[in-house]
């Protein structure tokens, strides 16, 4: 009952609040933590982290540099784009340690958001033929890491284009044209494999 | 799921604390600073780039067109003009000042061309401004005057004009005796020349004084020794601008001249003379 009452005290306060209020009292920083823990890991493993283990490490490592840098956060852009931002490059940057990027979205929550992307693109066959969830899967996951960040963002973290160009930090029109081609390379690949 | 708990306790045990303000501050500003910077010496690159390649005298002067057809095509000696150190300089600055912009708290919002494109109007912009100002004059020629490894980076005005063996000499009036047609002249090498002005026929808008700095064609007569034919002025600003002749009515040995078809000529001192 406790944490019912806390979670709706926090509620009420926007993240730019809670950042004020972490810089006075770093206990506020759990409220931050609260709200963004579910949706950073799942983007963490979005990007390819297939290891549970290691996406919660990352996701750590993710909100202690979050902290570190809270004073760098600039309060005219969305609180959730900037640890975004910190979020994808911590997880980019693991990655290049590995020396390597495994390239799979296989979270079975995430069918039906490959079955709203295949709607989205309307992506059809020959023949009207729809195409399955699991040839879209294969097509995103042979996609490029730049083109499959941005359709994550766009289509499975369901982020808007200027909310994309913050986190990626890139104009909108290259955020716009990178979505383009992403769902050209999709629907040839698709079509290649039919 | 982690717990909230257990990043404060990570918090703790690894002593972290927020970087204060004034860092990030500080990194945005120096951005900024640099973006600034970069700008303004991209547009001092620019400002000297047009200075150099319009005092070349192939732009302006028919009679030396006409002079470098005989030597070399003109084509070439154009390609030869442009100031590469100077673009490639430019183009640096240019680089800097993207990165620097880019870096800013709201930089990667904008399109790399529209980020170029704007240092360089305004590189451009503001390099018309210094030219007002003689920036670009100045810099080239202290350059020239003083850092030798720049005369072998670039081909100018200057280089062309200090080829006393072919006839052409330029630099600075150390001296000028006006009763002994005798003019001193320290040239862009350094080394000091006498003129004998015996002979010198003066181009519009010249005018001998010292510090002035002039073009003189003619033949080298000894090692130091040099025999002026024609005198024009280094600037091409003057060379439109005849000085204003003293206002007098002609006398009537000069009407006659003129009537009977004399031709009036600028002499060394500055004053038409009629032949």
């Amino acid at each position: 009952m406790a944490g019912i009452s806390v979670n709706k005290e926090e509620q009420q306060y926007t993240d730019q609040d809670l950042v004020t209020q972490t810089l006075d009292n770093k206990q506020r920083f759990t409220a931050i933590v609260r709200r963004y823990e579910a949706p950073l890991l799942r983007y963490i493993i979005r990007q390819g982290c297939k290891d549970t283990g290691m996406a919660q490490d990352l996701l750590q490592e993710v909100f202690i540099k979050t902290y570190i840098h809270l004073n760098g956060y600039d309060h005219s852009l969305p609180f959730s784009s900037w640890i975004y931002r910190i979020a994808h490059n911590e997880t980019v940057s693991h990655f290049r340690k590995e020396k390597g990027r495994p390239c799979v979205i296989d979270r079975e929550e995430d069918f039906f958001l490959f079955e709203k992307i295949v709607d989205d693109l309307g992506l059809t066959g020959s023949n009207d033929q729809r195409y399955t969830s699991a040839e879209l899967q294969a097509a995103v996951d042979g996609l490029e890491p730049k083109y499959r960040d941005i359709i994550v963002l766009k289509f499975f973290e369901e982020k808007s284009y200027e909310e994309i160009s913050d986190i990626l930090q890139m104009p909108q029109g290259t955020v716009a044209t990178l979505i383009n081609r992403a769902k050209k390379k999709i629907k040839s690949s698709m079509e290649k494999d039919q | 799921m982690i717990s909230s708990d257990s990043i404060l306790h990570e918090i703790e045990k690894r002593k972290v604390v927020p970087i204060p303000r004034w860092h990030f501050l500080i990194k945005r500003f120096s951005f900024w600073i640099l973006a600034i910077i970069s700008v303004l010496t991209g547009s001092i690159s620019m400002a000297t780039a047009i200075y150099v390649f319009l005092d070349n005298d192939f732009i302006a002067d028919q009679d030396y067109i006409n002079r470098y057809f005989d030597q070399q095509p003109l084509i070439e000696d154009i390609v030869k003009s442009i100031p590469y150190l100077w673009l490639t300089a430019l183009v640096l600055f240019i680089l800097v000042a993207y990165y620097g912009f880019r870096h800013t708290k709201k930089g990667y919002r904008y399109p790399t061309t529209r980020v170029i494109a704007g240092s360089l109007l305004l590189s451009l912009l503001l390099s018309v401004g210094l030219n007002a100002f003689d920036v670009g004059q100045v810099i080239h020629r202290y350059l020239v005057e003083n850092v030798q490894v720049y005369n072998k980076l670039i081909y100018a005005n200057e280089n062309r004009w200090t080829q006393s063996s072919k006839g052409w000499l330029s630099g600075k009036v150390m001296v000028y005796q006006d009763p002994q047609h005798l003019l001193v002249l320290r040239d862009f090498k350094k080394r000091i020349w006498q003129i004998d002005l015996r002979k010198a026929e003066m181009r519009q808008g010249t005018r001998i004084a010292l510090g002035n700095y002039l073009k003189i064609t003619g033949v080298r007569t000894g090692q130091r020794t040099f025999e002026a034919k024609t005198i024009l002025a280094w600037e091409k600003k003057y060379h439109k601008h005849v000085r204003p002749l003293i206002d007098v009515v002609p006398s009537k040995k000069s009407q006659d001249s003129l009537s009977r078809g004399g031709v009036p000529v600028l002499s060394t001192s500055g004053r038409f003379l009629l032949r």
